[in-house]
């Protein structure tokens, strides 16, 4: 503790212009975002390029709409967990709180079919109540998130089995208009894809462009730096929580929809294949870091291995080792840019503090 | 000389394993005499509903069952105490059994079968602790990654099928009894002891503690820390690897869904056991009984036909609450991880790794 006010410390100026000190739109922060986003785009890019030239049923206007129609409700799911990410926390009872609102909304639509229209706003309420728990779990009973959400992981996913009794929902008790929805297409794009791309385009402009947004970066970069400024951290924290809670619910609705079924296990390891597109998609898992654009793209970039292996004739266990690898490839890789880039950060900021004493 | 036997008899002193040696950051204070109360109560009421708990033969029985996650705990503690977290270590049990199925289905003797199955263990570790102790990755990304990586890996190498030639020597590891006492109890309790006594008794085991409690400090005394970081992956696979002898020892089968889906419970008893997730902070002593305690509730409600249902939200309440409990009154790891953010508001240190985070904000 050396207790005298030196000069900003590099972290927190890094952390300042890149998650929107300055004025909207500037063009640092820009370019900051456009290089985060650099890797998982080129690794798109670079993935469609093996597996078209690998076979030939990869590029068709059939298979793009099949892998936007699989990824989509990951890449929902993706967005709630990343919201909680960059905070500095984790969810991993995203699977049951999906599961959760999933089962207990359509179970409420078959006994009061007059729900119907507001299937979703109730799929988002009991979700945003489950991810509440959360919240208060980890932001004012101070248990660490992967502790906590491993606890109600297994308490949200037990009350789901214990109130389902083990009854599934079938395909003919689930509303019509849902699973014509969810199989039709928008001019040539699937439905799925389509609110997945406006459930991302809400969240990101929510996280990029409002105070609310800016407050979640700066506690998840350094919570106590977002206490010496006034933030009402615990508030945050649970906020996240919450909405992340509302998303996932949402996303249990739509893979009800896409299954056709939703059975208690719904949804099941999901938190750790959002958690990996996360990290795919250029997220740090220490917080503060990463955009909705990234965390989509990572969704995407783990279909299109699953889709492009299944065409290669690879067996699901390769496609899982190189989901593995890719998972520890995409973070070596951000690791190693980030040292590089905090190195050139940092001199500056040591000649002036050597300058200083 | 009396000064030498001064400090053994306080090293080796029973209390010292029990309730940590009286350094603050060896364990939470009161924690194991709450699981030791807890067990006592569950155990107290699940006799009191059914005489058939408080038999050997129904005890034993439930041991050899949760002999496997209980191992896994005492090596995923190692790593916790460092500060990192191994959610792999399943996966890497699925490999070690893959590579004793087929030694065993080669007919290899039992000797060569354990050391193949350590190895193998071992190695996984290595690759694990090399990541994030010399490439400063986030343990909990590289061992996702690692998770699906070496459960597929399993898959690959072993197939489907799986592998079910065991020698007999194996077989016993899970299954076998010496007197009334199975033989996974005596090798968990040998483990436990044998980490235990690295933790509190050698240099590399306060390395361990000293790492996880402040990574930047330890550098600076002159101990490397991604030394120490390998080290604790290492010793973590090692443990993986004797799971897996038990493992195909009690199951009587290998491959690659061994343990499959069983890290949440391993981490379970981890934190259940008074680890502070954020490293720093903990003792076997409280695996062990943590271990106890979710062996006594399950095995309890098992006997009291209470589905696996409310076993699953009894386990995840009493995490959540008691630490909930330990943290409200105690300020426990949340106020230290954010210390932590707070000293970062320092000035960044110029180390090669960037000290403990690597890379905290954008």
């Amino acid at each position: 503790m050396s207790g005298a006010p030196g000069p900003t410390p590099p972290r927190a100026r890094a952390a300042a212009s890149a998650d929107g000190g300055g004025a909207v739109g500037s063009a640092g922060r820009i370019l900051g975002t456009t290089a985060r986003l650099a890797g998982p785009i080129v690794s798109l890019v670079a993935l469609v390029i093996v597996f078209s030239l690998a076979g030939r049923h990869f590029a068709t206007v059939g298979n793009a709409q099949s892998i936007l129609f699989t990824g989509a409700v990951l890449a929902v799911a993706v967005v709630a967990q990343g919201l909680v990410v960059v905070t500095r926390n984790l969810d991993l009872s995203i699977g049951a709180v999906m599961a959760s609102g999933g089962y207990f909304s359509i179970l409420l639509y078959i006994h009061v079919p007059g729900v119907g229209p507001f299937l979703f706003p109730l799929a988002a309420a009991i979700g945003a109540a489950l991810g509440a728990v959360n919240g208060v779990a980890v932001a004012y009973l101070r248990i660490p998130s992967l502790v906590a959400t491993l606890g109600t992981m297994s308490i949200f996913r037990g009350l789901l089995y214990a109130s389902a009794g083990g009854r599934d929902l079938d395909t003919d008790q689930l509303p019509g208009w849902l699973l014509s929805f969810v199989s039709s297409t928008i001019a040539g794009v699937p439905a799925l894809a389509v609110v997945a791309i406006v459930v991302a385009l809400a969240v990101g402009l929510l996280l990029r462009q409002t105070q609310f947004g800016r407050s979640v970066f700066a506690v998840g970069s350094n919570p106590g730096a977002a206490i010496f400024y006034g933030l009402p951290l615990r508030q945050i924290v649970l906020k996240t929580y919450a909405l992340g809670g509302a998303i996932a619910g949402i996303a249990g609705v739509l893979l009800a929809g896409e299954v056709g079924t939703v059975t208690v296990d719904m949804a099941n390891g999901w938190e750790l294949e959002t958690l990996a597109a996360a990290v795919i998609g250029g997220m740090s898992l220490l917080g503060g870091s990463g955009s909705v654009a990234g965390a989509v793209l990572g969704a995407l970039i783990l279909t299109v291995i699953d889709n492009g292996l299944i065409q290669a004739g690879a067996s699901g266990d390769w496609q899982n080792f190189v989901k593995g690898f890719v998972i520890v490839l995409a973070v070596g890789l951000d690791v190693l840019w980030r040292r590089r880039r905090s190195s050139r950060m940092r001199l500056p900021g040591r000649r002036r503090e050597a300058g200083a004493t | 000389m009396s000064a030498v036997l001064a400090t053994l008899r306080r090293r080796l002193s029973p209390a010292r394993f029990l309730i940590g040696n009286g350094m603050p950051y060896h364990g939470r204070r009161g924690w194991n005499l709450a699981l030791v109360l807890l067990i006592v109560a569950t155990g107290a009421w699940a006799t009191a509903e059914s005489p058939d708990f408080l038999t050997f033969h129904y005890l034993f029985d439930a041991v050899e069952g949760a002999a496997v996650s209980a191992l896994l705990a005492l090596g995923l503690t190692v790593v916790v105490i460092i500060g990192e977290i191994d959610i792999s270590l399943t996966s890497n049990l699925a490999l070690c059994t893959v590579a004793a199925g087929m030694l065993g289905q080669a007919g290899a003797p039992a000797a060569l079968i354990v050391i193949a199955s350590l190895l193998v263990g071992g190695a996984l570790g290595f690759i694990n602790g090399a990541l994030v102790g010399y490439l400063g990755l986030p343990s909990l990304a590289v061992t996702l990654g690692a998770l699906g990586a070496y459960q597929a890996l399993a898959f690959i190498i072993g197939g489907h099928a799986g592998f079910t030639a065991f020698p007999p020597a194996i077989s016993a590891l899970g299954f076998g009894a010496v007197g009334a006492v199975p033989v996974s109890l005596i090798v968990f309790l040998a483990v436990a002891a044998a980490v235990s006594v690295v933790l509190n008794l050698t240099t590399i085991g306060r390395t361990f503690y000293a790492i996880g409690r402040n990574p930047e400090a330890t550098r600076r005394t002159g101990i490397s820390v991604p030394f120490g970081r390998t080290i604790a992956f290492v010793v973590a696979g090692l443990v993986a690897g004797l799971a897996a002898l038990v493992f195909v020892g009690f199951y009587g089968s290998g491959g690659g869904d061994s343990a499959a889906g069983t890290i949440l419970t391993v981490v379970t008893i981890v934190a259940l056991g008074g680890v502070d997730i954020y490293g720093g902070s903990g003792q076997i002593s409280g695996v062990v009984l943590a271990a106890l305690l979710l062996l006594t509730i399950q095995s309890g409600m098992a006997l009291l036909n209470l589905s696996t249902t409310v076993q699953t939200i009894v386990i995840g309440a009493l995490l959540v609450l008691s630490l909930a409990a330990s943290e409200i009154m105690g300020g426990g790891a949340w106020r230290r991880g954010l210390a932590r953010s707070l000293a970062r508001l320092r000035p960044a240190s110029g180390g090669p790794e960037g000290g403990a985070s690597p890379g905290g904000g954008e």
